[in-house]
């Protein structure tokens, strides 16, 4: 490894694991890592900063910016807390199909918003649900666990549904159709299995005591919490008929006519602001994901400015130069990016990844690719609490709710607590996205997929 | 003490509710759901394992296990003191009661003090209340005061003795500048009965402090 190939990997690893040691001080240590690496690429004669700024994929932020604002607006229109306390109470207050009800409802959420704001929407009444239930703490860890690995299963079943999907689309990786078509089932496969092995090998609910008046006061209280709780029509139409809009766009205009992604997003999402302008501009002031788009963006010029350094291409060649057949080049290149999101986190593995991923598809159907790697994320992200950042996220809101097991002891739902759920998820996603990545590369030739 | 056995978790579960439904709203939904599955005997058990930390939930559950039911929330009386006003300052919670009020008077603009002693999703509050309720914090009260304005404070006990219970955020508000600034100050009280031990989470004040105070 050559100086400069040393000390850019260190700035960035260095400032990935510095952030995680040190969150409250996450933004400032990622911007100024990202500051460094520039200046370092400037001073050792890789690159201007210039150059790197104008290599970041804008498309992907613009994607993640927009489809952050279409995801707020369908917040506003109060749909998924009425779909929460809905599955509630279908569920009946019975804790094995709440579990069943509410996972695949995560699953369902976090394929139309990004997988933080699905928990933000989600997690609330499901918490309160834990309060009224008397939940025992094996079933509490194993349903916020489970909600946890549905929230990034719907992230990468869609490509609307988080990060590593807007970046494939964004950046023309693989297009809307194509992904969803082949990512959908295999996503929607994992959460049957994972919810299939849980309940029925598992078996959080068992041990927890059944009692009638318990499940019944849960349903009655959610239904008094939500008694005159509506859907915003006048939000919610507007927002949902944009967003199928973009999405009939983005599958049927080929981005070979310069109608990219990014500006169907920027024009859908601005329509749909514009149709309640006031909630629309109130919502554009307050609510754009600041720290993400920074934190991607600063992660972009570390991740650039390394790309100049041409440890990538030495990555490539080396996958390229395996001496294997192409599958199993794929099931390495997977099992590796899973290991790396465990590691460093979806953004990270995904983003130099990307690099590395146009030297297998000179040899593999590029689909069977990009899928792979979004599902071999996927099951990183679900690894460790604290891989993806809705971890960290649902572990906080679970401590702010304060919640009381039925031991009278406060839930914990922290790394080890996770860790179960977590390597059992890993095992089941990295499975399944091995095997849906070799199904589509074995039939591509017949049903030509690119 | 009873013989019968109530789900583990009862309180977590009260407390969650109370935040949301008011603390009588939330003891009839407990009240009404154990005497239907576990009989009088478990409303007494209720009592003995929440009444202490719950004084109104006890209260509510010793006048069930009179023979007393939750009926109708009658609005009337209360309907006579707000002629003439267009704006009511709300302090306090109690679902039920604030939802007869908001379908009682369709003319008047309503705002409800987000600030309790109990965890609440606040947002989720003011969406049951159709659009017609605004939360409003300490600071912007006064910002509802005026000519046609008043304040409607949900409160308990027993007013024999010339006082009644309060929630936090009435004594927050009230102040001796606080008449001059609307027009009447009206307690609703909720559970006009004595208390068996001493309300937590409320505050005695003097029935006078009030312009107006009427039992639900």
């Amino acid at each position: 490894m050559s100086g400069s190939q040393f000390l850019l990997i260190g700035i960035l690893l260095g400032a990935l694991i510095s952030q995680a040691i040190i969150p409250q001080a996450r933004m400032l240590i990622i911007t100024l890592a990202a500051a460094i690496a520039g200046a370092c690429a400037t001073g050792l004669g890789l690159a201007t900063t210039r150059e790197l700024m104008a290599e970041v994929p804008w498309g992907v932020l613009v994607m993640l910016v927009g489809l952050g604002l279409l995801a707020e607006m369908l917040a506003s229109s109060r749909l998924f807390g009425v779909l929460a306390a809905q599955l509630a109470r279908y569920g009946e207050g019975n804790p094995r199909l709440l579990m069943v009800a509410l996972t695949a409802g995560m699953f369902f959420v976090s394929g139309l918003v990004n997988n933080l704001t699905a928990l933000v929407l989600v997690l609330p009444p499901v918490l309160v649900l834990l309060q009224l239930m008397g939940a025992d703490r094996r079933y509490a860890v194993w349903l916020l666990g489970s909600l946890l690995v549905a929230c990034n299963l719907g992230g990468a079943a869609t490509p609307i549904g988080d990060f590593p999907a807007i970046l494939l689309l964004g950046n023309g990786s693989l297009d809307f159709g194509n992904y969803l078509v082949h990512a959908l089932p295999a996503a929607g496969l994992g959460l049957i299995a994972l919810l299939f092995i849980t309940n029925i090998l598992i078996q959080p609910a068992r041990g927890m005591a059944d009692d009638r008046l318990s499940r019944r006061l849960s349903v009655v209280v959610m239904d008094r919490l939500y008694r005159r709780v509506r859907v915003d029509a006048s939000i919610l139409v507007p927002a949902a008929i944009m967003l199928l809009a973009m999405v009939v766009a983005w599958t049927s205009i080929p981005q070979s006519t310069g109608v990219t992604p990014d500006l169907i997003c920027w024009l859908g999402v601005i329509a749909a602001l514009l149709s309640r302008a006031r909630l629309g501009e109130r919502l554009v002031r307050t609510r754009v994901d600041v720290e993400a788009t920074l934190f991607l963006l600063s992660l972009f010029i570390m991740v650039g400015a390394v790309r100049h350094t041409g440890v990538f291409s030495d990555i490539s060649l080396w996958l390229t130069g395996l001496e294997l057949p192409g599958q199993a080049k794929l099931a390495v290149f997977i099992a590796v990016a899973a290991v790396l999101t465990g590691v460093f986190s979806a953004g990270p593995s995904m983003a130099a990844l990307l690099e590395v991923a146009p030297a297998l598809t000179t040899t593999m159907p590029k689909t069977a690719v990009y899928v792979g790697l979004a599902l071999g994320v996927c099951a990183g992200s679900s690894l460790f609490l604290t891989a993806a950042t809705s971890g960290p996220l649902a572990q906080a809101m679970t401590e702010r709710a304060g919640i009381v097991t039925a031991d009278g002891k406060p839930l914990r739902f922290g790394f080890a607590e996770f860790l179960p759920i977590g390597l059992l998820s890993f095992t089941i996603i990295l499975s399944i996205g091995i095997a849906a990545a070799l199904t589509i590369a074995s039939l591509a030739p017949r049903s030509g997929v690119p | 003490m009873t013989s019968v056995t109530l789900p583990l978790g009862l309180a977590q579960a009260f407390r969650t509710a109370a935040g949301e439904l008011g603390h009588a709203g939330a003891a009839e939904v407990f009240v009404n759901e154990i005497a239907a599955d576990r009989g009088d005997d478990g409303v007494a058990a209720f009592r003995d394992i929440l009444g202490r930390d719950f004084p109104v939930a006890d209260a509510l559950a010793g006048r069930w296990l009179e023979g007393w039911r939750p009926g109708i929330i009658e609005t009337d009386h209360i309907r006579r003191h707000l002629d003439g006003i267009r704006r009511l300052v709300v302090v306090g919670l109690e679902s039920r009661h604030l939802d007869a009020l908001v379908d009682a008077v369709p003319s008047l603009e309503i705002a409800l003090l987000a600030w309790s002693a109990l965890p609440a999703d606040w947002d989720r509050v003011i969406a049951n209340c159709g659009g017609r309720v605004t939360a409003v914090d300490l600071d912007g009260i006064f910002g509802w005061a005026g000519p046609n304005s008043a304040v409607l404070c949900f409160v308990y006990g027993s007013a024999d003795g010339g006082t009644v219970y309060a929630p936090p955020g009435w004594l927050r508000l009230h102040g001796p500048d606080m008449r001059l600034q609307f027009r009447a100050l009206i307690g609703w009280n909720v559970l006009p009965a004595p208390f068996a031990v001493y309300p937590r989470w409320f505050h005695e004040v003097q029935v006078s402090d009030f312009t107006a105070m009427e039992d639900a």
